[in-house]
This record gives structure tokens, sequence and C-alpha cells, in this order.
């Protein structure tokens, strides 16, 4: 699919999904901005990538804070001269039911995940309406449609999907497309780490297909929106959750 | 996208647009099977996507809706390649008049080549593809369902495709088979050539991206469907439409 040679920024691409992405818009040609929170893990990747024969940059930083997302793209179009493709991914869960969940719960997730995604879109797209071209893909989730213990998760990537329709009619003229990949359960080192082994067991039964997916099928459906040939594709939310998006059976915590 | 060495079967060929998605799938290395109703069209279509080891690409006569075309289709795929890996149906009859002006037999054809024809083509592809434990359903909707001015008969018949792939998707979501849905809106076909210029401008207003779009934008989203890599990716209607979905309401 059509990337090579475009100049790409991946957020919360020191790890898990965000990292597949960015590998994977390298490996097909582009070259890409590789950012994270914690600068370390944004160097390993961008430093696989170039060892790899890509092309990278390594840009640390929060995309909840204004100047830090302002930041990661004008180095984008400082070292490259361009920013083509923007992949908000950054998130974080604190997951609670609603009588456990605390206010500061409820504003880090809603910072990063929500607020992010509308600051690295307004400085992406400046650039973007410039050259009257862009592709911006947003990494919502399919928790967004409901699940147990999701308030804030969900109702934050419920306002990325949101976010996305807007962002689609305002900036359709300009070349530019904003489209949502809502992962159901991917299979990360975070799935194991955060949750116990009975809790693993029921998000597995709760799949149709019985099996998690994987990052690379989240990185797929983002370089398909990110590519040339889906210029004509905007404004959607693209569900890649195995099915469970259809008809979801949602297993109460005992 | 990986369909190099897959077989496909695509039913409802005849317009640009089904025209396109056929060729997206052969120039990606899929070996294709073509059917549709009008012989010229078909025969051109079906000389131009030869492979490399054939001097053409399999053709079959059917009518939408017709369980014994269907079987033809999926057997002559069989017998030329001994498998059937992607099934695409394709067919799209417009009509853009308003439900009590339409005559009975208008709404039977369109609901016989907008829903019935994919149902047939689904049904018989699962039987083949169930026990190979792998397969790709691709249907070709509209936007239209989700609402505009007119045309009731064909929005109903769409919303009816869009049902058959959540719910057949979950019928075969064990068996390494996924269904989906493209959907496109405005598309530069003869449809809309027909129309008068101001028509097209006024379909095009409100629309965020202000073109119609290029058959081949349908095919690239139909590919994406039918390739390798989409496997966990399966109930789900992508809208084709230059973001014009995003002025109606919400549907998954």
């Amino acid at each position: 699919m059509g990337i090579e040679g475009r100049v790409a920024a991946v957020t919360g691409a020191g790890s898990g999904i965000g990292e597949c992405i960015a590998r994977t818009l390298a490996e097909h040609g582009a070259a890409v901005v590789v950012n994270d929170v914690a600068a370390e893990s944004a160097c390993r990747v961008s430093e696989d990538i170039v060892r790899a024969g890509g092309k990278a940059l390594a840009v640390s930083g929060s995309v909840a804070q204004p100047e830090q997302a302002e930041r990661m793209v004008r180095q984008a179009v400082d070292t490259y001269g361009r920013l083509d493709v923007l992949v908000n991914n950054a998130g974080i869960g604190r997951n609670a039911a609603l009588q456990r969940l605390t206010e500061a719960d409820w504003d880090a997730v809603l910072n990063v995940n929500l607020k992010g995604v509308f600051l690295c879109s307004q400085a992406a797209a400046r650039v973007m309406r410039e050259q009257r071209y862009g592709r911006i893909v947003n990494i919502a989730s399919r928790a967004w449609l409901g699940w147990y213990g999701q308030t804030n998760y969900a109702a934050s990537k419920g306002g990325v999907v949101s976010l996305t329709r807007t962002l689609a009619i305002e900036l359709g003229g300009r070349g530019i497309t904003a489209n949502c990949v809502a992962p159901g359960q991917i299979e990360t080192q975070l799935t194991y780490k955060e949750n116990p082994p009975e809790v693993v067991e029921r998000l597995l039964k709760a799949q149709p297909t019985g099996s998690f997916g994987k990052p690379e099928d989240i990185a797929w459906a983002t370089l398909f929106f990110a590519s040339d040939e889906a210029a004509y594709v905007t404004g959607q939310t693209l569900y890649v959750c195995g099915g469970k998006s259809i008809f979801a059976r949602p297993d109460p915590p005992a | 996208m990986s369909v190099a060495g897959r077989v496909a079967v695509i039913g409802g060929v005849g317009g640009v647009v089904s025209e396109a998605i056929a060729r997206c799938l052969a120039q990606a290395g899929a070996e294709v099977v073509v059917g549709g109703e009008e012989p010229s069209r078909l025969r051109s279509l079906s000389d131009e996507l030869r492979s490399r080891d054939r001097a053409n690409a399999p053709a079959v006569r059917m009518v939408p809706g017709d369980a014994a075309g269907t079987e033809e289709l999926m057997q002559t795929a069989l017998d030329a390649f001994g498998r059937i890996d992607i099934a695409v149906s394709a067919w799209e009859r417009h009509c853009g008049r308003p439900l009590a002006r339409t005559e009975s037999a208008d709404v039977e054809r369109i609901v016989e080549a907008n829903l019935l024809g994919p149902l047939q083509l689904s049904r018989a592809a699962a039987r083949v593809m169930q026990p190979a434990g792998y397969g790709r359903i691709v249907h070709l909707s509209s936007r239209a369902w989700l609402g505009g001015e007119t045309g009731a008969a064909f929005a109903a018949a769409e919303a009816g495709l869009v049902g058959l792939t959540r719910v057949l998707a979950w019928e075969l979501v064990r068996d390494g088979i996924t269904v989906n849905c493209v959907a496109p809106g405005v598309v530069d076909t003869e449809d809309l050539r027909r129309l008068p210029p101001d028509e097209v401008e006024d379909l095009l207003r409100l629309q965020p991206v202000r073109r119609p779009g290029a058959p081949e934008e349908v095919g690239q989203a139909v590919l994406f469907f039918a390739a390798d890599e989409s496997r966990y990716i399966t109930g789900q209607t992508l809208y084709v439409c230059g973001g014009k979905s995003a002025l109606s309401s919400l549907t998954a």
C-alpha cells in the first residue's frame, strides 16, 4: 500500500501496538517519528528501525502537553520536510468500577486519550493543510461501545470517535482524511502483566474468535487508512476486534 | 496486500465498480472467476484478466439470486483452481425513486440484485470455505442506507446486506472466515455520468471530500478486506464515501 516516501508520526510508539505500527509504516517505506513519553523506549524503537534500514527519529514527550505535541510536529518537519501521516496511538487505562473510580483516574485518562488526540491533530493539521495532504489515524477502542470498569476509558475513546468524524468534516476539502481504528482485545505484554490468569481467561471467553488479536492486526488497518489509496475513506471507525463489536458478551467480574 | 495465489469468485460483474474490484484482485495476484449478466462485458473483462497460466479468467453467465447460477459459479472456480478463498458480491442495481412510485416488479428486481444475489453467493461460498477453514467474504453495499432523500427500496436492500454481514460473520467466526462489507458513497459510474451536472453538484455539495470516488478506490477497500492480513476484522462495514456517512447518525 502506498506510503513509500511519506513522513509519519506515531505517538505512544515505544511499546505494544504503537511500536508495531511504527515498525510497519517504516517497513513500507515511510520515515517515522517515534514518539513516546518514555524517552528510552522511543530511542530503542527508532534505533531498531534505522538498524533495519529504515528511517526514524525518536521524539520523547507527552501528547497531553501542547508544547510537546507541537515539538513532535516541528521536529518531523525540520528533519524530513513534511508530515503526511499522524497516528494518534498514545493511550492509558485506569480501570475501576464507577463507585471506585477517582477523579484523578478520570482526568488522567481523558487527558492522554482525548486531549492528546486533539492537541496532536491540531498541530499536525496546520502542516497538513498547507501541504493539502494528510492522513490522521486515531487508535480508538471497541470499548467505547461499553465495557465493565471502563467508564473513563470508554468515554475517552468515544470522544476520539466523535472527534474523528468532525475532523473528517472540517478537513475533507483539504486533502486530509481522519479515521479511527478501534481495536478489541489485543495481545501485548501488558495483557499478561496487568491481568491475573483468571481475568485473561475471562477476556478470552468474551472473544468470538476465541483468541486475542495481535498488534500486527492493528498496524495493518492503520497502514490501509494511512495509504494514498484510502483518499476517499474519511470519518470512519473500523473495528479490528474479531467480531466483538457485532455482539459482545460482557462477563462481569465476580 | 496478500491475495497472491488466492482464488476469488465475484458475482454481479457488469458495472465499472465490479470491474474495478476484479482488476484490483487480479493485479494483486489472485485468480479471479467472474459471474454476471451481460455476455459481451463479461467476455471482455475475462479476456483482460489473463493470468500467468491462463489466457483468460473463467466467466459464468448468471442472474442475481439464481441459486443454480451461483452454484455454477462456485463449481467453475473449483474445477479451474480446486478451491475458493475469496467471494465478493458486487451487484448494484440503483433506484432513486420514492417507494410509492416504484413498480412492484422493480422492487423485486432491486431486492434480487442487491440482497438475494449476495445472500445466495455467501451461502454457497460458506459451504465451500467452512471445510477448508479459510475464507474472505466481502459484500458491496452502499452508504445510501444511512439516509438520503429518496430510494427507499434500494436502501432497504443495502441495509439488509449490512445485517447479513454482521450475523454471518458471527456464524463463521470460528471457521477462519471473515465477512465484511464495503459501502461506497458517490462513485464515478455510468449512472453518475448520466445525471445532469447540477444534480451531481448537489450530491457532492455537503460531502467532506468534494469529488466522486473512483471505482478503483472501492476496489482497494475490497482488496483490503480480502487480504490474509485482515484476519481479525469481521462483521464490519467500511464506508468509502468521502466522509458523507459522518453526516448521518452513528451506526456500528
